[in-house]
Order: structure tokens, then sequence, then C-alpha cells
């Protein structure tokens, strides 16, 4: 009975500490005017606030209590198939995939028994094997555990994937994932049909079947009673000592943070263990070495073909190549080569491991060839595959070999059951077989089911002929290598290029050869030839691989080749410089248009284009990424819209980078923010900003603020998915709304809106330009009807009327501060005021006007982005 | 009694005083003091011609000095017309005038009239004028407040001087949309200069333009007009909505807030990339633009298919 109470006990005691973190959003009772959250509001382009239920879906908002948890897509699988029109079924909340995935995931629930000192790898295990693995993390700094549910590693095992109660996803870091595991005793919930397991399960407590705290059973369990019952073990001091197999738990105590218990040191040596392969119908679970995987041989199968027969050896584990980072598209899958694959990209996007470079743009179906940074994983066999080279029109004769354990690989610490494969190891991961439509291995099967039968034999029918060209291009990459050995230049490098490249490059360029770029620059002498030639314009995608290798090459390279170089081969191909780069980097050529128009808009050159399209192509990220934006909605039919926010978010921050920069140069103002580069301003200036392709009620674009807890934290532009011609100049007039927001964050006496409503700017003639308008019959905010200042028809430089957005000609909000100064901020940015003769000085003083408050605006947006609190 | 005479004496004085000043103002009161920051407004101006140059585009890191202060020109004091009698003086100016057919304006004719007589006209109309050097070796005389501000129609001229004679003038009026009665008030004040009438008085133009350009609100388009006679131009801007699969314009349906007149202009507007001829937008020439418009009303309109325009 004692012991009844305890459970008791302790099973509110953790409740109490457990569940009033994540609950504590969603307190609010709905009749709780006081307390109901926040909602978005002060729609910048007015009267056409964006509906609430158009914004809400997403991080900012939490459903109150009592409404039911609206399912949103986590963020790893919205970046998976974001605007493919096909993936609706990845990424459309409260549809398909998501659905049935949560639905699986609430009957994984029950049914439980919770293990605490698990290893990683034991982790893997249980994920690889389907399982529905919930894990114990102790929350950052400190305090009571919560209770996730474990997708698993991504991004190369360098995050963890999880879902918190509420469905919302949450990727960690994986140091911070292994350090709050630890600390909540590296416990997991796992099914109870699998037991612990035999291997790395405590012997002696800590393992606690949750039935035996929940008497009644119930199907439905709830993640409170799991996280009551995890909890009462916590409270009751059993310890969590990690088992046998344990790496050296990590220190991850924080200041007031409770450690675990002592782990002591793992008995295995480098973290790696054998265990004995005995013939089982059971798998024994282990880890081998990587030599063991290579050699282990599940079983051995007669092919027929013709007359021809021959043994093949299956090995027992299964060969999955990912493309890095997304892991649910297996393009290498146990030997099978996935011709085409969905891969989830929606923006340009880099890899580049060592030497190899390669550009994806836009979402499309890609080919495997187009990657070649990839991971490989080697999983267990679970269950039946087919051998390679088998097909279904071959007598396959299998003959049943003995068991061995089922194993995997891990090398080490956190860098387990991650591979990177060189280009010239693909040739022994070749297979040319139809595989068997089993789940990927590491794809969760509820998520994999729901691909379409056509989909999956899709990637199956076109491993073939992928494979062949696969071949082919390993076998021009790796001959003709003889130039490295003798210490000449390339043999057929057209001497027009080779001269171009300083020494120091031809140096690095041959010296990266030697390292292991001999196959790419093999090739190079195909496109040498070209160059020679002038045939250059039909690159093949050896010519291209080498071209990206002579332009784009190693770290050490980029800041060599300078615009002049990629000028001689642009002329060498007789193609523009715009094109050859979108073609060596893939890079859209909307986006490369973009960032070039940018640059001549600001004056910048070429040069600083060629550079900034270099930094994307050569940084392992996104255009989120190098941008700082976030992009949201369907942007697949909508490269003009990309290529424009491309364009207007360099424009401006370059036209702050040059402010800032002037103004620390001449009155030693804004010196931190002198310091940053032009994008990097301009984050730290604009804060949380998102593009999205949505509603817009109407206009070409819409700009709302975000707020959480009455605090304006950020913007979201949205603009029309049909407003399909470029406008970049738009785009910079929405961010002068945003920056308003970013002021008005920081101290909002301060924002540009209400400045500008206290200010009466007039032109030399005294006639009233924009502002406070104290004349008979006026003594209201107004704009001149003919947009004074502006430059007026055929003289304005840019894409819009009059350099006007938002006039007052188009509606009644024209006549606002609001849409005033988002004007004005976009005739800053391109220093597009009128100032000719016939202004009249009405576009120098509105140019006086905000150049006057520049200074003092950028600096309190800066701050508000770092937290600071405003004067 | 002496000091009782002079207390009731100054209480007199000051109840007199007190009665002459002006009304106060309630709006003006409760308008924070900062808002009233402007610029001297309503003496007449006259620029010094040994003004500065015309300044350049100021840098964006470092404000430009303050605008010139412009500087009357000794010995002229023109008469000081009040508001009232502007706004009927402005009201007479812009009646049709047979015996001042465009390109003359408030009878000045470019090319002809000396800048000495146009000086003289405008300043019996209490206009702002500023002077300075202009391209081509002419000087510019910018005038301003010549608004019927009750009506929120403002209307201001540049005047370029050649030689000593008026070479070419620009004549901007503009409605204000902040006023509720907005478009019927400009239109009537500004009535001989919309379409319908200057194609009764000018009879076909030489040729006509249309541009239709993309504003945020993607149901309304900017709108240009461009009726192109020999020696002046008038240019027509203002908004119209857009249509399925035809643009409707109205001129005289409120479309239209702003009217230019370019008299004499020393660079004709060419048609050609900023406009489209109204041949292609509308499937009309400016004959048979004149025939549909001339006197026509509000609700007549040409329609322009959609996929011309952005």
């Amino acid at each position: 009975m004692k012991t009844l109470h305890a459970f008791f006990a302790a099973a509110a005691l953790a409740a109490v500490f457990v569940l009033t973190g994540p609950a504590s959003a969603q307190t609010c009772p709905p009749d709780q005017p006081d307390c109901r959250l926040e909602p978005l509001q002060s729609t910048q382009v007015n009267p056409a606030p964006m509906p609430l239920d158009q914004v809400a879906a997403g991080v900012w908002s939490q459903p109150a209590r009592g409404e039911p948890n609206e399912i949103v897509p986590p963020p790893h699988l919205a970046r998976i198939d974001p605007a493919h029109p096909s993936n609706d079924r990845w990424n459309a909340p409260g549809q398909d995939s998501w659905e049935r995935a949560r639905a699986s995931s609430l009957e994984a629930v029950a049914d439980r028994t919770a293990v605490s000192g698990l290893t990683q790898a034991e982790l893997i295990e249980r994920t690889t094997a389907r399982e529905t693995v919930f894990v114990v993390m102790a929350q950052p700094g400190g305090g009571a555990a919560e209770l996730f549910r474990f997708l698993g590693f991504s991004r190369g095992g360098m995050t963890a994937q999880l879902l918190d109660a509420h469905e919302q996803e949450l990727e960690l870091p994986l140091d911070a994932f292994l350090d709050r595991w630890t600390a909540a005793g590296r416990t997991a919930v796992l099914p109870a049909a699998a037991g612990p397991d035999p291997v790395s399960a405590p012997q002696d407590a800590g393992v606690v079947p949750l039935e035996s705290q929940n008497p009644a059973g119930e199907e439905s369990l709830t993640w409170a009673v799991i996280l009551a019952g995890l909890m009462s073990l916590l409270v009751a001091s059993v310890p969590l000592a990690p088992t046998v197999d344990e790496e050296p738990a990590p220190a991850t105590a924080t200041p007031g943070q409770s450690a675990p218990a002592a782990a002591p040191p793992a008995s295995a040596s480098g973290g790696v263990s054998t265990v004995a392969a005995a013939p089982s119908a059971e798998p024994i679970w282990g880890i081998v070495g990587y030599e063991e995987v290579q050699q282990a041989v599940y079983l051995t199968v007669t092919v027929q073909e013709g007359w021809d027969s021959y043994v093949v050896e299956v090995p027992n584990y299964v060969e999955v190549t990912y493309i890095e980072g997304y892991e649910l598209v297996p393009v290498f899958d146990n030997g099978v080569l996935a011709d085409l694959v969905e891969v989830p990209i929606y923006a340009t996007r880099i890899e580049q491991d060592g030497w190899t470079i390669e550009v994806v743009e836009e979402p499309r179906w890609v080919t495997y060839e187009e990657f070649s940074h990839w991971v490989t994983v080697l999983e267990p066999v679970y269950g039946w595959i087919l051998p390679p080279d088998a097909t279904e029109s071959a007598a396959a004769k299998v003959e049943a070999a003995p068991i061995v354990d089922p194993i995997t690989e891990e090398k080490g610490d956190d860098k387990d059951l991650e591979e990177k494969v060189p280009v010239d190891a693909e040739t022994s991961v070749v297979a040319t077989t139809e595989a068997t439509l089993l789940p990927p291995p590491g794809v969760p099967e509820a998520l994999w089911v729901l691909l379409d039968p056509s989909d999956q034999a899709l990637i199956l029918e076109q491993a073939q002929a992928a494979q062949a060209t696969l071949e082919a291009s390993l076998s021009t990459l790796t001959t003709e290598l003889e130039w490295i050995e003798t210490g000449e230049p390339p043999p057929e490098l057209d001497e027009e290029i080779w001269a171009y490249l300083p020494t120091s490059d031809q140096e690095a360029i041959r010296t990266a050869a030697e390292a292991g770029l001999s196959e790419a620059l093999a090739a190079a002498e195909t496109l040498l030839g070209l160059g020679s030639n002038s045939t250059f314009g039909a690159l093949t995608d050896e010519e291209l691989r080498a071209l990206q290798v002579l332009l784009l090459e190693t770290p050490e390279l980029e800041a060599a080749i300078d615009l002049s170089v990629w000028q001689a081969v642009a002329d060498a191909a007789h193609m523009e410089l715009e094109a050859l780069i979108t073609q060596v980097t893939g890079i859209a050529s909307q986006v490369v248009d973009g960032v070039f128009d940018a640059m001549q808009q600001l004056g910048e050159g070429a040069a600083a284009a060629l550079n900034e399209l270099v930094n994307l192509a050569q940084q392992d990220g996104s255009i989120e990424d190098w941008l700082g934006v976030t992009l949201s909605g369907d942007w697949s039919a909508a490269s003009d819209q990309l290529a424009s926010v491309v364009e207007g978010v360099l424009t401006v921050a370059y036209a702050f980078a040059s402010f800032v920069a002037e103004s620390a140069a001449q009155q030693g103002e804004l010196l931190a923010l002198a310091a940053l580069e032009p994008l990097d301003l301009f984050q730290q200036v604009f804060g949380e900003l998102s593009f999205e392709i949505g509603a817009t009620d109407g206009y070409y674009a819409v700009t709302t603020q975000l707020w959480v807890d009455g605090v304006a934290v950020g913007s979201q532009i949205t603009l029309h998915p049909d407003a399909n011609n470029a406008f970049a100049d738009l785009i910079v007039h929405e961010l002068g709304h945003a920056f308003n927001t970013s002021v008005e964050a920081a101290d909002p006496a301060q924002d540009p809106y209400s400045l500008l409503a206290q200010v009466t700017i007039v032109d030399d003639l005294g006639r009233h330009v924009v502002g406070f308008r104290p004349e008979a019959n006026y003594w209201t905010f107004n704009r001149a009807e003919e947009g004074l200042g502006f430059s007026s028809g055929d003289a304005c430089p840019l894409n819009h009327p009059d350099c006007q957005w938002h006039s007052v000609d188009m509606d009644e909000e024209g006549n606002t501060p609001n849409e005033a100064f988002a004007d004005l901020f976009m005739n800053w940015v391109y220093d597009s005021f009128d100032d000719s003769e016939e202004a009249y000085g009405a576009g120098i003083a509105l140019l006086d006007w905000i150049t006057s408050q520049m200074a003092s605006w950028l600096e309190l947006a800066a701050q508000a982005e770092d937290g600071a609190e405003a004067p | 009694m002496r000091t009782v005479g002079l207390l009731v004496g100054s209480l007199l004085a000051g109840l007199v005083l007190l009665a002459c000043q002006p009304e106060a103002d309630p709006a003006r009161d409760s308008t924070p003091a900062a808002h009233r920051s402007t610029v001297p407004m309503t003496e007449t101006q006259h620029a010094n011609l040994d003004s500065p140059a015309w300044p350049s585009a100021a840098s964006r890191a470092t404000p430009s000095p303050p605008s010139q202060t412009l500087s009357p020109t000794a010995g002229e004091v023109p008469p000081t017309l009040t508001a009232s009698q502007q706004r009927i003086e402005l009201s007479k100016l812009l009646l049709p005038d047979e015996a001042c057919r465009l390109p003359c304006w408030w009878g000045l004719v470019p090319e002809e009239t000396s800048w000495v007589e146009a000086e003289r006209v405008l300043s019996r109309l209490s206009a702002r004028m500023l002077s300075r050097p202009a391209q081509g070796g002419r000087i510019l005389h910018g005038v301003a407040g010549l608004n019927i501000t009750a009506e929120h129609v403002d209307i201001w001229l540049s005047i370029w001087e050649r030689a000593g004679r008026v070479d070419e003038i620009r004549v901007t009026a503009a409605g204000d949309r902040a006023n509720p009665n907005f478009e019927p008030l400009f239109r009537r004040r500004l009535r001989p200069f919309f379409p319908d009438r200057v194609l009764e008085q000018y009879g076909p133009p030489e040729a006509v333009g249309v541009a239709l350009k993309r504003q945020n609100r993607m149901s309304v388009l900017a709108l240009e007009l461009l009726l192109i006679y020999d020696g002046f131009e008038i240019h027509y801007q203002g908004a119209v909505p857009r249509g399925e699969s035809n643009h409707r314009i109205c001129p005289l349906a409120g479309q239209i807030g702003v009217i230019r007149l370019d008299l004499r202009p020393s660079s004709p507007t060419p048609i050609e990339g900023l406009y489209l001829p109204i041949e292609r937008a509308a499937e009309i020439d400016s004959q048979g633009f004149y025939n549909r418009f001339r006197g026509s009303g509000p609700t007549t309109c040409i329609e322009t298919p959609a996929d011309l325009w952005p």
C-alpha cells in the first residue's frame, strides 16, 4: 500500500514539475481575455490585414487549451517537399501522411516499457527497427524532464529529430541532444514487446514496465501518464547508470542541474565491441567493426541467367545512401540506384565535400549523379531481400546460409553509422537489379507506405540507366591523369585559361588533384579541348564538373578565382557571364540575374555579384541560410519572385552596408555594425523575417508583423502566387514595412511611421511633399497627389510607376505614413529620389529626412535583434 | 477718478485687443508644436538669379544642407490677394480663354512673352517664385502657392526662360484624395483640361498614348494618358480598375487625379517605349479617340486588352 501511495505521490509530484513546462504555453482558458494569446496583428498594408486563419499556422501560434491541436508539419518535412506539387502528402497539415503518422505515434504510445541507460547505438537500432521510440530529456539548464518522440538522426548524424508532446518538431544538435538525454538517464520508452535489450539494458533496476504503474492498462496511454511514470522512477531515485557498451557520458551537467548518476567508462574499447556471431534464428544485436561489416555474409544465392549461372554473396547489411540532410530520400538503397529522386530542394542548394561541389537549383526531380555528397548508412538486414543482379526472369536459387548477426557499423562517438563515400568508391556500391519494395531503412514505415507504388517503381525502373551513366562518368573521370605526374599543366588545357590562373592557383589545382581530384580534373581534358575549338557551348556533365572544379574548387582557391577568370572562360565559351555562372554553379538563372541586377542598381559591379554568387555556391546551405530569411509556401512556380527576393534583400543589405560604412567613416557612428558583412548586417537589422507565397487579399505583396506576447518580433512578407513578374523594388518597399517593425520593436516611439506622421516636409517652393500638413482644411497626414519628390513618370528608374508602389492614386491607404514610409525607404535604398530641377528640392528634402534618421533607426533595429533593452 | 479712467481705458483696450485676436483653432491648439515646423509660405518670393547652382543628390549618409531660403526681389512689392481673391482669380484663369489657346497660358505664350511680363502676371497672384539655373542655359522659374486650398486643388508652374523670354511652360494641377470630395472638385476646377473639353477645343490630337502600370494593389493599375498636339502635350495621371480580359479607361469617371500640361516642350515625349499608341492599346486611332470622347460623359470609355499590360 505504501508503495502505491509512494507511486501516486511521485506521479503527482512529477506531474507538477513535468507538465507545467510544456503545458504552460496553453494554459489560458478561452474565457480569460487577459490571458489569451496575442493574435497576429498590425498588417502593414491596410486595409487588407492578413486573416488570422491564414497566418496562424506555424511557430507563432499555439492552440489554446481545449482546442484541437493543429498538426503542423515538422520543419524538416516542410523542407523536404515544400514545393513539388505532387508532394502534398508530405507537408499538408491535417492530411495524409501526418495524420497517419500522428495516429501511428499515438497508438504506439500504448503498451510500452521504460528502459534506462541506453546507448546511442541502441537508440539507433530501435529506431531503424521501425520501433516507435520515445526518449526522456532533461530541460536545458536543469528542471524536470520531458518526453519526446525520437524520430532519428539527420543531417549526417549531426542532429536529432524529435517530436514533443504537442507534435511540434524539435531538431537538436547532436551534442545538445546527448546532453539532455544523458541528464535524464538515457531513458527511452520502448514497446513492451521488445523488452529490454539483452546487451545494454540495465539488469538491476531502472526498467519498470509501465503497465505496473498503470493498473488500468488503458490502451490510450497518454504522454502525461508516461511522463508521470517515468518521473516516478526519477523521484524514487532509481539508478540510471549507463550500462555496458556505453561510451563515457559527456559532461552534461550544467549549473543548477543535477548530473546523472555517474556512468562508469564503457568496457568496450573505442566504443566498438564485437559480439560473437552465433547462428541463431533470433538476431543478436551487437556492434562490430567496419571491416567485419564488409566481410559479413548473410546468404549466398545462385543466379541463373540463360546458360550462365553464378553465385552471389549477399551481405547481411543493407547499404543505404542518402543525400546528406535528406534522409527520407534514399538514392542508393541496398545497391539500387534511384535514377530520379524527389529531392527536397526548393531553392538553390550547394553540397560540398572536399573537392566536390554540387549545386541543385529549384525544386525538381534530380538525378542521383547530381549529388556527390551523400551518406551511406550500413544497416542490418531485416527480413528478405533480393540478391543483386536478380531479375524477375532470373531463376534465382537461394541457398540457405548460416544466419549471422545482423550487424551495423559504429565508428566511435557521434559519427556512427555515417560514412562519406568517395566517388571512386561508387563502383563498389553499384548493383543493377530491381529491389524489393521494402521500406528503405531509416525511413519511418508510416511515411514510406504512403509513397505511391508508382513512385517507388519509377525509382527502381530508372536504376539501370542511371547506373550505366554513372559508370561512363566514372570511366572518364579515372583516365588521363598523367599530366599530374609530369609537373606540366593539364595537357589540353587552353593556355588562355590557364594563364589567367595565378601560380598559386595552378599549384593548388595540382595539389588538389594529387590529393584526390584526379577524376574530376581528368574530365577537364574534354572541357579544355572545347575551349580551344570554340565549341564550348554544349557542356557535358563531365565538362561542367571540370568547370566547377576549376572555378569553384577548394576553399583555398575560391578567393583567388576572380572575375577575370570567369570572364575569360565565358569568352572562350561564347557565353554571357551570367549564363556561365548559372551553368557552373547551378544557381537558377533568375537568381543570378537578380544578384547582378541588385549589384548594378547599387553600383557595386559584376565582381561583387560574382562574389555573392560564389558565396552562395560554396556555402553549405540554401538560399535561406545565405540570406538569413525563411521561405515558406509553394515556390515551385515562383522562380521570378524568388529572384526578386534575392535581389531585394541584397539591395537593401548593400545599401545598409554602404550607409553604415560611410557613417562610421565620417561620423564615427555605427562602428559595431560597420564590421558586419552586408547580409549579416541585414539579418542583424531585420531579425526574424520570412517570405511566403500565399494569400495577399488582392495585393502583390503584404507585410505582416509577427507578434509574440505583445512584442513585434519580426515580419512576414507574403507574395501573391500570381505575381510572377520580377519586382525587386516591391520587395524593397515591403522591407520598408519590416524595417519599421524592427525599429518599433526596440522603441515604439521612434519608429519611422510615427516620426513621419509628425514631420512636415516641404520643397523649396513650399509645396507640401509629405507628412503633417498644417494648412486650412488639412490638419492631417498628407502625401502629395503627384508624388512630389519621388521620381515621377518617365524619370523613375525602377519598375514601378512614379517610384511609388503604394501611391495616393492606388487607394486611401496610400495616403498614410505607413505606405509613404515604405516608398521613402525604397527610394532611399535605390537612391532614386527625384533630384531633377523640376522637383524643386522635394526629393532631396525626402532624402535628407530619412537619412537624418537612419543611423538611429539602424542602431535601434540591431539593438532589438540583440535582445537589448530599448532606451 | 483719473486712475479709474485709466483702469477703464486699459480694460477696454485689453478687450479690444482680445477681440481682435484671431479665433482660436481648437485643432491647431491641439497640435503638437513639432507639427508646425514649416517654412514660410505666405510672402511672395522672387529668387535671386545668382543663387547657388542646383544642389546635387545628397549622400545617403550625409544629409544635405538646408534648402536655400528664397530672397524676394528687391523693390518689387506686388499686390497681395486674399485667399478668397486668389481663388476667384484662379477660377477665372482656369476658364477657357479663346484669346489664349494652348500653348498660351494665362496670357503667357512660349517663345513670345518676355519673362518680365510673365513675372508681372504671376506676381499678381501672390505666387511664390523660385528661380534657378537650368540645363541648356535656361533659367527655371518655379511658381507655387496657386492653390485653391479649400478645394484641395494645387497648381504649380515651371517656366523656363531663355534669353529673357518664356521658353517653355509646364503646368501641373493635382487634386488631393485626402479630401473626400476630391474628384468632383478637381474635375470642376480643371474641367476645361479634361479630355472631352480639350478634344472639343483643339480637335483630334496628333497622337494619343496610353500606359498602364502595376501598383501593389492587384485590382488597380496606374493610368497615364497622353494627348499630343502641335505645340503642347497633356498628361493625365490616375488609376483604373483592373478588368478581367479588358481594362476600361474612363477619363471622366473619377480616374484622373493629376493633369500636367507641357506647353511648347523642349523635349516632346516619345510615345514609343513609354506608352502604347492608342492604336495598339485600344484598336482606335487618334481620330476615333477624338470622335468618341469629344463632348463625352463619364460613361464613355475605351477598353484595352488586359494581356497588353502587367
